[in-house]
């Protein structure tokens, strides 16, 4: 299963895409700001496009830390303490899927997209128009994360 | 080829008339012109034509029959759970037999037929006797004494259908029906098949077209103009250059700050790519991430997760007949480890879990907060290359005011310069519209569609495209139409033309029959439409009436140059007056080369000896009658000649039949 981006998303980073070198940066920056907002969105087939199946170019090292950050947020969304290790098991058995070119089953990528979906509307929130330099987006983006992700309270 | 078929005879044993059997042939085997079997009523003669019916037809077969009418032939009281019908025929002088065996069990029946290549599964008749030997047709020669009369009953259509079964003007009608199958088939997903659904598809697509030309025009205006603006900009800004460079120092130095916002730029668009690609590190974009990763590694390690031991070590396990520990493993413990098994990850997610606590220790094991601090230093760094950046402009651009102050025409070429550029601003703005795709548009609803509502071009064209296909879709389907409605009205006439001369064919030769049954008499057949119509009168007395009948029966069932079949009557004369009987009893040899009557007591008077008279031939004489019918049961007993069964007795003997007396099994 592949990752997707919201259509309407992909359309507000247009000013700087030829800044971007790859599409997923969009997806990233949504997924992001869905993360650091803990705003998970669903969204239908028609109002997303399919983007790739695997952590492409620059994300292909990033990849399972990318997947361990998503666990750590879905286990803290989903109320589960690292105490209850049958429960942390059977999560990750669910969402992992070692021979999915994104480590991720399907329930898992549809999880993973979801952070992405909502965090598009954390970026409405953040910014008041849609980014025209990528120096000046890169800046404001980095001081809204910093100062909107508070730790995961479950996990300490 | 003449098809030739004649029965010669049946067997029943195990169904609801008496365990019979019936033999229509001579001495030799050969079969006989006229075989007249007595039964009273009640003695299952019904039931014995039904059967007859049945297996020359094969409409039992391959479950057509419910169960309950199956039932209808087990013996009445009886708990045997089957029963056989034998059929034995010289088709074209070549012996068939067709046996029927009856499940009461499960309500089947199932056939098997023998013939030259022996015995097989089902009913399975020889080819060129397939038309005869249906459902539709075969009570045209297995037929009560009431069908002769109807052929005239313009209530009834029977005279026609024979005609049409028996020559298959029928398939023509039937292909006219296929005809239409095949066009509903092929058109079941086209939703217009008319020409208003074609006129209307085609304006819808005149419409888009006409939408992508307009566009096309806006777009290719706009452009044209952007062209002219770009090129009137670039002459000025030469223009606006030369003007600089008529002062040495100025220019010089104008030059200088360009090129420092020019490097500047540079910087700030490399350290910019820089930063993009260390914010890819979600630990470096905020430390709380990292701590997250973090916590998820320490907490994993301390829970165990993965364990060292994956599932597929235990599933292997349970395979063995004894635990690494010595002791046995019987089926009970195989069982619970193989369940336990799956509280452990496999051997793939315990590789992905580990490589990924390693990548979470290799980014932020030796410190959560180093990541996100190197990289506010690179963004400290672009902060400080873009206020270099925006200094250096703002140097060029003073420079700039301080030359167009002092040359007014520097300062026309500017003000030229920016009006331009908003032209341009304004002009490629204005052509954005035309670009990419709307996504917003539902092309599976296209129909609805307004296309004037929709400025991209890539997205009209689609629609365009989507819309041809509808076109040539209904265009294909108004083509097919067409030759639809042109085939059918050839088999529409070739079906009246042959069924016209067919008709007049059977008419000719019924009433060549019909003058020489009874040469004293005028009366004709004029046509066969529905019923036999006669010329001149709507209808004959009854015996003129039931002559036709026949007479019409024998023209189809015993055409010398293309087949013969036997006629079996149920009750010939039963059901005519005392004074027509002696006319049916002349006919029936003459129509047919086998007649077989299934006859009662009461109907042999004025029946029989006309019978006789007129046949040159053998006559057999069989009766049947049920046990339990005491002063014929003992003068059966003392015939030579009687069989007895489980149930009845059959004599075959001509002064047995003449004095036998009962009509009816009640009596």
């Amino acid at each position: 299963m592949e990752f997707r981006i919201r259509k309407d998303a992909r359309d507000w980073f247009r000013d700087i895409r030829g800044d971007l070198a790859l599409d997923f940066d969009a997806f990233y920056f949504c997924f992001i700001a869905g993360i650091s907002e803990r705003r998970k969105k669903d969204a239908t087939t028609g109002e997303t496009a399919e983007l790739v199946e695997n952590f492409p170019g620059a994300y292909k090292s990033r990849g399972r830390l990318l997947v361990g950050l998503f666990l750590s947020r879905e286990l803290e969304y989903l109320g589960v303490g690292m105490n209850e290790k049958k429960t942390v098991h059977s999560e990750i058995a669910r969402l992992v899927q070692p021979e999915a070119p994104n480590y991720l089953s399907d329930e898992g990528v549809k999880e993973f997209n979801k952070y992405s979906y909502g965090g598009y509307e954390v970026l409405l929130d953040w910014f008041d128009d849609r980014p025209r330099s990528l120096e000046t987006f890169l800046r404001s983006f980095r001081q809204s994360v910093e100062s909107s992700s508070v730790a995961p309270p479950t996990l300490r | 080829m003449v098809a030739t078929m004649r029965i010669l005879g049946w067997k029943a044993e195990g169904l609801r008339c008496p365990d019979h059997e019936i033999d229509c042939s001579n001495a030799q085997g050969d079969p006989l012109g006229i075989t007249l079997i007595q039964m009273p009523n009640g003695t299952g003669k019904t039931t014995t034509l039904s059967l007859l019916r049945a297996a020359l037809s094969g409409s039992a077969a391959k479950g057509t029959w419910d169960r309950a009418r199956i039932k209808e032939f087990q013996k009445k009281d009886s708990d045997e759970p089957g029963g056989t019908f034998e059929l034995r025929l010289a088709l074209n002088g070549k012996r068939v037999t067709i046996i029927m065996e009856f499940d009461f069990e499960y309500g089947r029946v199932y056939y098997k037929t023998t013939r030259g290549h022996g015995q097989v599964e089902g009913f399975d008749p020889p080819i060129e006797f397939k038309r005869f030997m249906n459902e539709d047709f075969v009570h045209f020669y297995v037929f009560d004494g009431e069908l002769a009369d109807n052929l005239l009953d313009k209530d009834h259509t029977d005279a026609e259908k024979a005609v049409e079964s028996l020559f298959q003007v029928h398939l023509l009608r039937r292909m006219g029906s296929k005809i239409s199958d095949y066009w509903d088939d092929r058109t079941s997903g086209v939703t217009a098949k008319d020409q208003t659904g074609y006129t209307r598809r085609k304006n819808r697509l005149d419409k888009w077209r006409a939408r992508r030309t307009e566009l096309e025009t806006q777009k290719a205006a706009y452009e044209s103009d952007l062209k002219g603006v770009l090129k009137d900009l670039e002459r000025q800004r030469e223009r606006y250059d030369k003007e600089i460079q008529k002062e040495k120092d100025r220019s010089q130095r104008m030059e200088k700050a360009k090129a420092t916002v020019s490097q500047l730029k540079n910087n700030v668009h490399e350290s910019a790519q820089a930063v993009l690609d260390a914010m890819r590190d979600p630990q470096a974009m905020c430390s709380v991430f990292a701590d997250a990763m973090y916590d998820l590694k320490s907490g994993l390690d301390r829970v165990k997760l993965p364990e060292s031991a994956a599932r597929e070590f235990f599933e292997e396990l349970a395979e063995e007949d004894e635990c690494i520990c010595g002791r046995p493993i019987d089926a009970e413990i195989k069982g619970v480890i193989r369940q336990r098994a799956h509280h452990y990850l496999g051997s793939d997610d315990v590789s992905l879990l580990n490589s990924m606590k390693t990548a979470i220790a290799d980014a932020v094991g030796v410190s959560r907060t180093e990541p996100a601090n190197a990289l506010s230093k690179d963004l400290g760094t672009l902060s400080g290359l873009m206020a270099e950046e925006r200094k250096a402009q703002n140097e060029l651009d003073e420079l700039m005011h301080e030359a167009e102050n002092s040359d007014p025409e520097v300062m026309k070429a500017r003000e030229d310069i920016e009006r331009l550029e908003a032209s341009e601003k304004t002009l490629k703005e204005d052509l954005k519209k035309f670009e990419g795709k709307d996504e917003k548009v539902r092309f599976d609803r296209i129909g609805n569609v307004d296309p004037d509502r929709i400025t991209s071009v890539e997205t009209i064209r689609e629609g365009i495209e989507i819309l041809e296909v509808q076109v040539a879709e209904v265009t294909d389907t108004l083509t097919l139409r067409q030759k639809r409605d042109k085939l059918k009205r050839i088999v529409h006439k070739a079906h009246a033309k042959a069924r016209e001369s067919i008709t007049n064919e059977i008419r000719t030769d019924a009433n060549q029959r019909i003058e020489a049954l009874m040469p004293h008499n005028s009366i004709r057949i004029d046509a066969i439409d529905h019923c036999l119509v006669l010329r001149g009168q709507s209808s004959g007395s009854a015996g003129e009436n039931l002559s036709i009948g026949y007479a019409f029966l024998a023209t189809l069932f015993n055409r010398a140059d293309e087949h013969q079949l036997p006629f079996v009557v149920d009750s010939p004369a039963n059901p005519i007056d005392y004074d027509i009987r002696p006319k049916i009893g002349q006919l029936a040899p003459a129509l047919t080369d086998q007649f077989i009557a299934f006859v009662i007591s009461s109907e042999r008077e004025k029946f029989l000896p006309s019978l006789q008279k007129a046949s040159n031939k053998e006559i057999k004489y069989v009766t049947l009658f049920r046990k339990g019918a005491g002063r014929h049961e003992a003068k059966a007993l003392e015939n030579p000649a009687c069989v007895t069964t489980g149930d009845g007795f059959k004599i075959v003997d001509e002064k047995f039949f003449s004095e036998f007396q009962l009509d009816s099994e009640e009596e």
